[in-house]
């Protein structure tokens, strides 16, 4: 069980501590502790420095869940988001230089040139989302938010003078009360009827991808386009016009829904993920402030969820032709298109850039991770779904062209396939992502006390952690070797991961 | 706007087809049937119907839809789909594309040029490869287990029982339909991609589709812990049929676990098998549960090979860019400029200029599943009047006369083009605010 007490108590110390530039957070098993990570010395530990004198101190690895780096840091606007994916999961941040028959030649940010051999590499992404990235995480709690039921407008009106009334009790309680918990870069539902959510700053043609992992097919909502309206206030109505007709109006607005979206993210549109379907509402609040939900034709899908408890979600949204697509582990899974009613709605479609998560009032755990918006090109395409067990295929950036075969180099920005028809030479800056044949991500969990290192704006690398020294990580992977990384651009240093989920949930929550 | 009088088609004479039963459905709702022999003037149909002795004339603007029936058609299927700009489709044969225009065979107007500029998109493979079983003409080769019998065509059950047989080489992605009738309350089930070669319960690896006076439901049944799930149950209970007969059709694709169900030629959803393999098996077998008397007719089975992968191709966004695009049938998709077809080690190919080589691709027709052409300028020119063909077609029309047993169509895109009678399947006023396929429900 965490204790809230020791947080609390820290917290107290590091308010002075961060108010310029954002510091370091060293999270413990057993607590939080503000200041600066000071590196890992040659015995493993941890070296931590304060700002209010207290020396340096040491932890071991083994005591820590994670280190957040420069406050969880900001996304460039211009962030690059090329990567390469390894066969063991990691996700390397890099531009692809060069390729040949046996290795892959990369200029990272963390590590320089870097040369990968080729059968660790699964897939290459040198222009993934085909737009600018809006949102990687989460990497901490920071811009998140947690909606309880009922909050909002009558919270609000209690002003701020019942809030400074609140004492450390009532915060103990609040914290024990939080329905999802933030741990390493993931957020943990625990149960209760919270919500999270976070404005991101959707456009016109987005696309939301996360990593949903639970134990026993939860129900979740997924909100989009979301505004986080309050309940405006209704307006008056003269007598004479509140007939019964009106009110059968109202009425009639009001979908019959188990959980009113509209107190949680406004005006939004919202995915409905169950054991074996999926429905998508637009919800919101018409202008007398009565919240409504309706369904969106056709009324549900059937997606098929892998028996393994982890999937990997896309939703690409596009209000200009009020397209919505779903694609579950790259796979399309099914398509809205919009009823042509909710222009005409008053309402009209929800243009918030706001996102959210509620398990609609499940208790059963679920796990959120490597959440990634980005501005995307608007093909509905089914590109994504393009795939071969026997040759590489390439998917290019316009979102329609893809090809098979085999991919033989990449020299001078220039990536060469031996297809069907044709040699074909693509220039790479046209290349959204390549898949090689036959390569999958097999997750090993059976290293120790493994280090995964995460790097703005996207990207991780694992491996066992050696000595640490200003700015610069020695760490081992099982693919890449020793390997120097240059920690300005890490974001979170993740000792203990939570790979087990369920001895996770066994044993701390 | 054009004036509702203006869109009445010119029947110039009374046409030479059989006294069958055309149909004319008027603004109000009403319908007439009987004969239809021609336009008067072009302000008014007549129809030769029983309930007059002499032929009717029936002002043009008062007309909805005319439908036409016709001897069993026996024109061959086309193997592609032309869509024009305006959205037209018309079923046809490619035999060449040249820089200005393609070159189509078609059942209705026969060898048509159309000009590249008015053509959106050409889908291919739209026939099935292969029919695997087209029947009934016997009991031979099936398995009765007891209850049917072979009656006229048609499986005919009396009881309890089932009929059953294997199909070697039963490909993945495949489609089943037959006609279902029945006489009283029906309580039937298809199995399909089965490994046994009898209905009802047991541990078997299968899909099942079940009917009875609650509706349809597809099930999965398998050998595993859970022997029976449901993929899907669709509200259509007898009682919904205006006559006690419905056209089923299931399209089975194993590689993706998804089935489709058409009733009517209308799709009532996909559903997906949650288990991780299909059921390998190749028999179908017909069930019913009824104790006593006749109970279901089934006739017109048809089992083919089905394009799953065509299917998809087919409903992809042409996308932003201005150039041609072609689609093979891996799925993958090339951007660039569709030069021309030629001949070549005989066969058909297409010549398309990609941006990424720097000769010509020489593309295998016969591999190709979808061609966006270049995007046009000035995409309406859709009339108020549709003409619907077989095979699934439909074409926009100004005027049109008949003479003989030929059409002759004053089309907005096309001009003056000759169709025959036969191809005719109905004509229909385009509703104003009817952006979707016309000729859905005549496919």
């Amino acid at each position: 069980m965490i204790r809230y007490a020791s947080i609390l108590a820290l917290l107290g110390c590091l308010s002075a501590t961060a108010q310029n530039e954002p510091g370091d957070l060293l999270r413990l098993e057993d607590g939080e502790l503000a200041g600066h990570f000071g590196g890992i010395n040659g015995d493993g530990n941890v070296l931590w420095n304060r700002d209010d004198g207290i020396d340096t101190m040491e932890f071991k690895q083994d005591k820590i869940r994670q280190i957040i780096l420069r406050g969880g840091g900001n996304l460039e606007a211009q962030a690059d988001t090329s990567h390469i994916t390894l066969i063991n999961g990691d996700r390397l941040p890099a531009r692809i230089v060069a390729m040949d028959a046996e290795n892959l030649t990369l200029d990272t940010l963390m590590a320089g040139k870097t040369v990968v051999p080729l059968e660790s590499v699964v897939s290459m992404h040198p222009n993934p989302f085909g737009g600018k990235l809006l949102y990687a995480g989460p990497f901490s709690e920071d811009g998140w938010e947690q909606r309880s039921p009922g909050s909002g407008q009558e919270e609000d009106e209690e002003g701020e003078e019942a809030e400074d009334e609140e004492n450390e009790e009532d915060a103990q309680d609040e914290e024990e009360s939080a329905s999802w918990r933030h741990v390493g870069a993931k957020w943990y539902f625990t149960g209760g009827n919270d919500v999270i959510r976070r404005q991101v700053g959707l456009t016109d043609t987005s696309l939301l991808r996360f990593t949903l992992e639970w134990r026993s097919r939860p129900p979740i909502a997924i909100a989009i386009n979301a505004d986080f309206a309050e309940r405006p206030e209704p307006k008056e109505v003269e007598e004479d016009e509140d007939d019964e007709e009106g009110q059968q109006q109202r009425a009639f607005r009001r979908v019959a829904s188990s959980t009113n979206y509209a107190q949680y993210f406004g005006n939004s549109m919202i995915l409905t993920l169950r054991s074996s379907y999926a429905q998508l509402l637009h919800c919101g609040y018409d202008e007398d402030g009565n919240a409504f939900s309706d369904q969106v034709r056709p009324s549900s899908s059937s997606v098929r969820f892998e028996d393994d408890g982890k999937a990997e979600f896309e939703i690409r949204s596009n209000r200009k032709t009020g397209t919505i697509a779903l694609f579950v582990n790259g796979k399309f899974a099914t398509q809205w298109n919009l009823d042509p009613k909710i222009d005409e709605d008053d309402e009209g479609y929800p243009q918030g850039g706001g996102i959210g998560f509620s398990t609609m009032g499940s208790d059963t755990p679920v796990r959120i991770s490597d959440i990634i918006v980005a501005e995307w090109n608007g093909m509905p395409d089914s590109a994504r779904s393009f795939e071969s067990e026997e040759a590489d295929t390439i998917l290019l950036t316009n979102g329609t062209d893809r090809f098979a075969g085999k991919v033989r180099s990449i020299e001078q920005g220039v990536l060469t396939i031996e297809s069907r028809y044709a040699e074909l030479e693509i220039p790479v800056e046209e290349v959204a992502q390549v898949r090689f044949a036959g390569r999958s991500i097999e997750e090993d969990d059976s290293m120790e006390q493994t280090l995964h290192v995460h790097f703005q704006p996207l990207g991780t690398l694992s491996g066992k952690a050696g000595v640490a020294r200003d700015g610069t990580l020695q760490l081992r992977s099982p693919l890449l070797g020793e390997m120097k990384v240059d920690l300005s651009s890490a974001i979170l240093l993740e000792f203990a991961s939570g790979q087990g989920f369920l001895n996770y949930w066994d044993e701390d929550l | 706007m054009r004036s509702a009088s203006s869109i009445a088609c010119s029947l110039t004479l009374a046409v030479g087809c059989s006294l069958s039963a055309d149909e004319v459905r008027l603004e109000d709702g009403s319908t007439i049937t009987g004969s239809v022999l021609g336009l008067d003037a072009g302000t008014s149909l007549l129809i030769e119907a029983d309930i007059s002795a002499k032929p009717l004339s029936l002002r043009a603007d008062q007309i909805r839809k005319v439908s036409f029936t016709h001897e069993e058609n026996t024109e061959p299927g086309r193997d592609a789909t032309l869509m024009l700009v305006n959205g037209d489709r018309i079923p046809c044969d490619v035999i060449g594309i040249s820089d200005e225009s393609l070159t189509i065979m078609t059942n209705a107007g026969g060898q048509l040029s159309i000009d590249r500029s008015i053509v959106s998109s050409v889908e291919l493979g739209m026939q099935p490869r292969r029919v695997i079983y087209q029947g009934p003409s016997g009991l031979e080769d099936w398995k009765v287990e007891d209850g049917w019998q072979f009656e006229e065509n048609a499986f005919v059950s009396e009881g309890d029982g089932s009929i059953a047989r294997p199909f070697e080489g039963l490909p993945e992605s495949f489609s089943l339909s037959f006609l279902l009738s029945w006489s009283q309350n029906p309580n039937f089930q298809v199995y399909f991609c089965s490994s046994h070669d009898e209905g009802g319960g047991g541990k078997h690896d299968r899909y099942y589709l079940q009917f009875n006076k609650a509706g349809f439901e597809i099930k999965r049944q398998s050998s595993g812990s859970s022997p029976y799930q449901s993929l899907g149950i669709i509200d259509r209970p007898p009682k919904s049929f205006g006559e006690p007969k419905a056209q089923i059709e299931l399209r089975v694709d194993r590689d993706q676990r998804l089935i489709h169900f058409y009733i009517d030629g209308k799709l009532e959803g996909s559903y997906d098998d949650p288990l991780p393999k299909p059921p390998a098996g190749n028999s179908v077998v017909f069930h019913s549960n009824l104790k006593d008397g006749e109970g279901h007719h089934i006739q017109n089975i048809i089992l083919k090979e089905w394009d799953s992968t065509g299917d998809r191709h087919r409903s992809e966004d042409r996308g932003e860019g201005d150039g041609d695009a072609l689609i093979d049938y891996e799925g993958q998709r090339f951007s660039g400029k569709l030069l021309q077809t030629s001949e070549k080690d005989g066969g058909s190919v297409v010549l398309f200029q990609s941006p990424h080589f720097p000769k010509a691709l020489e593309i295998p027709l016969d591999q190709v599943s979808t061609i966006f052409m270049a995007r046009p300028s000035g995409t309406e020119n859709r009339s108020e009047l549709v003409l619907n063909l077989g095979g699934g077609g439909f074409l926009s029309a100004t005027d049109c006369r008949f003479a003989e047993d030929k059409v002759k169509v004053e089309h907005p895109l096309l001009g003056s083009i000759e169709i025959t009678r036969d191809s005719l399947l109905s004509m229909v006023k385009r509703a104003e605010d009817d952006s979707e396929t016309p000729n859905e429900d005549e496919e």
